[in-house]
């Protein structure tokens, strides 16, 4: 177990390496001088651009570039070309907001799958499980900005029940879960209407499948008492793999947060990355691509890891 | 065994219950058949249907010119002349709605083809190939996965200016890796199978094998992957739209009108209503389709 | 769960979130939470408008201009020019920074030199009107020469020439604290302790900053002018327009922009007071002069002629504003009241063109010697210009002007297309009017040497010659009669053709009291000092 999670990890360094390659390949290839955009209009005629591009070091050849920008980010040396400051000084401030919204997210989902899948798997094509069906089909075919502006418009304009700005109130700081939790249940709703119907049919055939095991039917041939203590058994064996599945959800939640944090206002890296890739911020793109890979890799790896403790049996090559 | 009327052998290969809950009719005569009669899936179908055909027709059935501004007609509720009303340049949202299927398909269909392509082919090539091979596509595909979509899509697109081309490729090119890992195992199965064995003593070519005879039992595995795609594909223009990053006005696509339309849903919540209406009955025929398909070919398949 | 059971948990929850409801704006009585659409990225070497709002706040400078175009003290309270209007000798009242320390003529001197150094990015071209300017700033020289510290309570400033606009130009520079600014590495100027903890001498401190989220600036007791009325402001951001509206109506924001298709329903609303600011956004297109088809004059009046102004106004901003024909914003003393722009004719517009040898062909667009008249329109992606491109072609299709749109991104928009010897044929795009006065901005798009006029290739001596006198006499009312021909010139020459001024409308709920007099957005953000409770 140890030697699988050392390799994993050491894995990991390749695909970070592989996403940030292909992001750089990306900003190099682009179209347009990000020199000229950090320069106010009215000084485009008179700056001096080669300053400007030899201060951000974009005069150098490109590999020593992208090996400069590399160890730059991860020492916490690169700078952000709209501010100066060092990217992962930003990154930093975003991820608490992200991560939590996330954290929740995946909490909420996980909470309302369970029980739901396990109606529907009982009671298969009875009203729960219609219901549900319909409830995923409408999750995963609403456009979820459009969703979550509905839920504003009901909420917080008709109804004043619940802020839709912000992760906090003005002039808060930290993120104590007393303080912040209301402004997080519009952003959760929306993001778990995203996810939920994955996980509720993943849950369900996992249930199915289960419940249809022979050892679950002789049980159910032999009586109420017995049957009961089977049910639980398979419900814990069936629903834990859902559990790991939770985390590889959680990209589909990072691409998610992109639109949730601009309609909510939460300063999370979502929408630091898409004001990153508007201004052309070539450092900032950089570091949030790897942080959010970052995130993805960690999450399959917790996944695997999941998998890997529930079921020794796997053998992995 | 006289009483028992005389059928021909099970297609599916799979003997019939002898007792116990009985399997959907029609299970002993074959794929189409079990799909023809899935209301649902039937359902989805025709929808598909509808909509393809109006995407065709597009511009003709439209009563107005999409782009037609009613300077006098600003923001007015469904009714009259304009049967979803019309949004705040006074455009027709039924005109726009219908001349905007066809560009929203397009992305979904295409951007699937695109994703469908690459996967077979690098789950292909893993498969069949194995060794290093396999071991460096697997690689491509882990990293590809772990690229967070969303992020590179929209770094894409603000760098390169967003295009309905560029559109339909990032969207493909960043959705291949799941069908990639299906086919891969499928292949992995097939190719040690008995009759592949035998086609190679035939001296056939490694493609020859690879078209004629792996290809052909892959398709259903990736048809259900590839209907399941469009949806999402059509609501991931909707997102970039929002972003600003979608299919460009002036021209319409569903994504861009929803989009345009989120500022009055309280003072017009028609020109969203509408567009999102259709991706949400064009996203449900195209799961409806999947699931039909995916229940149809084996009904206790888990993708 | 039992019955009983769950109702108590209902109530209990319902209560948490009644409790929960109180409108977070009015949670404190004494602040006020402004949602704004942007926050600053730096707040040195900017040129963005929200960092212009931010400084009105947080700094002050030596003196401002009234709308007739006096001169007003602020930090200077005697500022007599000598005859020549060459000196200008500014003697400073008593004020102080925000940390308590006053401010001197050394403040002063340093922060000029500041703005005036040579890797400082964003140098206002007016001050190297100051004598010694240029050569501080080509780095030949060790300090500007021009000011000089008299005393720890004066300083002169010497200029080149008779610059009239030393009031509103030079001297309206945020002064900041010598010492504070003394340890700034200019050519790493945003990374910078100061920067990010801002001293200046205004009515408020910049008391936090959280990236992307919101700045709270707290009231400066110590300000000259009277510490304001609320002590804490919040400029907090909000990107999406729907979540404005919302939030104002839930009361968790004071104040916010909102939508002129809104302003009806906020008008009926007991709670919300709105607020029809003149907007600072002027709104034009341009042809490229380098394409013979608008090399002809009258083609260009005709495309002017055939915009439906009123009827723009009316559709986009629900006759929320007023149609631009003068490219000088109307809080200006040099505004010209009496200009006579266009009205909309489109018959008088096709027989231009037909004079200029324009006549329609069988599908109604105008030929010229086997020549269509087709042209590609491009616009700054974004909503405002979108929609008006859209009934911009409307209108010159009319007339026959056969015309494509096309929105072009940002990036693309400044770093190529909007760009000296860019792909231009019609341009659209709008100014934001933030260097009052106007000088700088009719240089820089009507001056044949401006970067905005190279871009669209327009050169008209009589123009420069104009705006050459311009800052050459000191005289108002000869200046008056100056900036009325030049706007004149602008209307006959039509290097732009401007459309439409639209009003920012912004909603702020009625437990805040606002300053009449807000005649700009600008003047909007200048007036938060002067707000009061309720």
């Amino acid at each position: 177990m140890a030697a699988y999670l050392v390799r994993r990890l050491l894995a990991l360094v390749p695909l970070v390496f592989g996403i940030t390659a292909i992001t750089f390949a990306l900003l190099v290839l682009a179209p347009g001088d990000p020199v000229l955009f950090l320069i106010p209009p009215e000084q485009r005629g008179t700056a001096d651009l080669a300053r400007f591009r030899h201060e951000l070091g974009m005069d150098r050849p490109l590999p020593v570039q992208y090996v400069a920008m590399m160890s730059e980010l991860f020492t916490g040396r690169l700078r952000s070309f709209s501010d100066r400051r060092p990217t992962t000084h930003q990154v930093a401030e975003a991820l608490p907001t992200t991560l939590i919204l996330t954290a929740t997210s995946l909490a909420l989902t996980g909470a309302l799958a369970l029980p739901i899948a396990f109606v529907s798997a009982v009671r298969p094509y009875g009203a729960v499980d219609h219901s549900a069906t319909l409830f995923s089909l409408l999750g995963i075919s609403l456009p979820t900005f459009w969703f979550g502006l509905v839920l504003i418009y009901i909420f917080t304009e008709q109804l004043g029940l619940l802020p839709a700005s912000g992760i906090r109130p003005t002039g808060t700081a930290g993120y104590s879960p007393l303080v912040i939790w209301r402004y997080l249940v519009m952003p959760t709703l929306v993001q778990a209407l995203g996810i939920l119907p994955v996980l509720v049919r993943y849950a369900r055939s996992s249930l199915l499948d289960a419940l249809s095991q022979d050892y679950v039917r002789v049980a159910r041939s032999k009586g109420l008492a017995e049957r009961a203590v089977l049910f639980k058994h398979v419900a814990r064996n069936s629903l834990l793999p859902v559990v790991t599945i939770l985390a590889l959800l959680l990209p589909f939640l990072l691409s998610g947060s992109v639109i949730v944090e601009s309609i909510f206002a939460l300063p999370g890296l979502g929408r630091l990355a898409v004001s990153a890739a508007l201004s052309r911020d070539y450092p900032m793109v950089l570091t949030t691509t790897a942080i959010a890979g970052l995130l993805v890799v960690i999450s399959n790896l917790l996944a695997d890891v999941g998998y890997l403790y529930l079921d020794p049996r796997i053998r992995h090559g | 065994m006289a009483s028992r009327p005389l059928d021909l052998a099970p297609r599916s290969g799979r003997p019939p219950s002898p007792g116990g809950a009985s399997p959907p009719a029609g299970v002993h005569r074959g794929p189409w058949a079990r799909f023809v009669r899935n209301p649902r899936a039937l359902a989805g179908a025709w929808i598909m249907f509808a909509f393809v055909t109006v995407a065709a027709a597009g511009p003709r059935l439209a009563p107005f010119p999409p782009a037609a501004p009613h300077v006098l007609d600003i923001l007015r509720a469904p009714g009259g002349a304009y049967p979803m009303g019309t949004d705040n340049l006074g455009r027709d949202v039924l005109s726009r709605v219908l001349v905007a299927s066809r560009v929203s398909l397009a992305i979904g269909v295409l951007s699937m083809v695109v994703s469908i392509v690459a996967g077979v082919l690098v789950g292909t090539l893993a498969g069949f190939f194995g060794g290093h091979v396999d071991g460096a596509l697997m690689r491509a595909t882990d990293v590809v996965l772990a690229i967070p979509v969303f992020f590179l899509t929209v770094a894409f697109l603000a760098l390169f200016g967003p295009s309905v081309g560029r559109l339909i490729w990032i969207i493909g090119l960043t959705a291949w890796p799941p069908t990639a890992r299906l086919v891969r195992v499928e292949v992995l199965a097939l190719r040690s199978r008995d009759f592949v064995t035998a086609v190679r003593a035939t001296g056939a070519s490694n493609a020859r094998i690879i078209v004629r005879h792996l290809l052909p039992n892959v398709v259903p595995v990736i048809v259900i992957s590839a209907t399941l795609r469009v949806g999402l594909a059509i609501l991931t223009e909707a997102g970039l739209s929002f972003l600003g990053l979608g299919v460009q006005p002036p021209q319409p696509s569903w994504g861009n009108i929803i989009a345009d339309g989120r500022e009055y849903l309280g003072l017009a919540w028609w020109v969203s209503f509408f567009p999102g209406l259709c991706v949400f009955l064009a996203v449900m025929a195209f799961n409806l389709v999947g699931d039909g398909l995916r229940d149809a070919f084996d009904p206790r398949l888990q993708i | 769960m039992s019955g009983r059971s769950g109702a108590v948990l209902l109530a209990f929850l319902l209560a948490v979130a009644g409790a929960g409801a109180a409108p977070a704006g009015g949670e404190a009585q004494a602040q006020a939470v402004v949602a704004i659409w942007g926050l600053p990225v730096r707040i040195l070497g900017s040129g963005e408008a929200v960092t212009s709002y931010v400084s009105l706040l947080i700094n002050d400078s030596l003196t401002a201009v009234d709308a007739q175009g006096a001169a007003v003290g602020r930090l200077a309270a005697r500022y007599p020019v000598s005859p020549d209007g060459k000196t200008y000798l500014v003697t400073l009242r008593e004020a102080a920074f925000q940390d308590g320390t006053p401010v001197t003529s050394q403040d002063v001197k340093a922060s000029y030199e500041l703005y005036l150094h040579p890797k400082y990015p964003t140098t206002p071209p007016a001050l190297l009107e100051i004598a010694g300017a240029a050569d501080y700033k080509a780095g030949k020289a060790p300090s500007v020469t021009g000011i000089t510290v008299v005393n720890p309570r004066t300083v002169r400033f010497i200029l080149n020439r008779p610059y009239p606009f030393f009031y509103e130009q030079i001297g309206t520079q945020p002064i900041l604290p010598a010492k504070a600014i003394a340890g700034i590495d200019v050519s790493r100027l945003q990374e910078s302790a100061f920067t990010r903890q801002p001293i200046g001498a205004g009515p408020y401190r910049l008391a936090d900053w959280r990236e992307r989220e919101s700045i709270t600036f707290e009231a400066s007791s110590g300000y000259w002018g009277g510490a304001p009325a609320l002590p804490r402001v919040v400029l907090k951001l909000i990107p999406e327009d729907a979540t404005v509206i919302a939030e104002l109506r839930a009361g968790n924001i004071d104040a916010g922009r909102i939508i002129p298709e809104a302003y009806r329903s906020f008008q009926r609303d007991a709670q919300v007071a709105v607020l029809r600011v003149p907007g600072d956004t002027f709104y034009w297109f341009a042809p490229n002069f380098r394409m013979p088809i608008f090399q002809d004059v009258r083609v260009r009046q005709a495309m002017a002629l055939a915009i439906n102004r009123p009827e723009m106004l009316r559709a986009l901003y629900q006759d929320l504003g007023t149609v631009a024909q003068s490219p000088i914003h109307p809080s200006l003393w040099q505004y010209d009241k009496d200009l006579k722009g266009y009205g909309y004719d489109p018959a008088r517009a096709k027989q231009l063109l037909a004079e200029a040898g324009w006549t329609p062909g069988p599908d109604g667009v105008l030929q010229k010697g086997g020549q269509r008249f087709k042209a590609k329109y491009g616009f700054l992606a974004g909503k405002d210009y979108q929609n008006q491109a859209l009934l911009i072609q409307q209108y010159l299709r009319a007339v026959g002007m056969d015309v494509d749109v096309q929105a072009i991104e940002r990036g693309d928009f400044f770093g190529r297309y909007f760009a000296p010897g860019g792909p231009i044929e019609l341009v659209g795009i709008a100014w934001f009017n933030l260097l009052f006065p106007p000088q700088s901005e009719l240089e820089d798009n009507f001056k044949s040497s401006g970067s905005g006029a190279r871009t669209i290739g327009y050169s008209n001596p009589e123009m420069d010659k104009l705006l050459d006198e311009a800052i050459l006499t000191r005289d108002r009312a000869r200046q008056r009669a100056l900036y009325a021909q030049i706007q004149q010139l602008v209307i006959e020459d039509v290097p732009h053709v401007l459309t439409v001024r639209p009003d920012v409308i912004w909603g702020v709920r009625k437990r805040l009291a606002l300053p009449g007099g807000v005649d700009s957005l600008r003047a909007f953000f200048g007036s938060i000092p002067r707000w009061t409770a309720r």
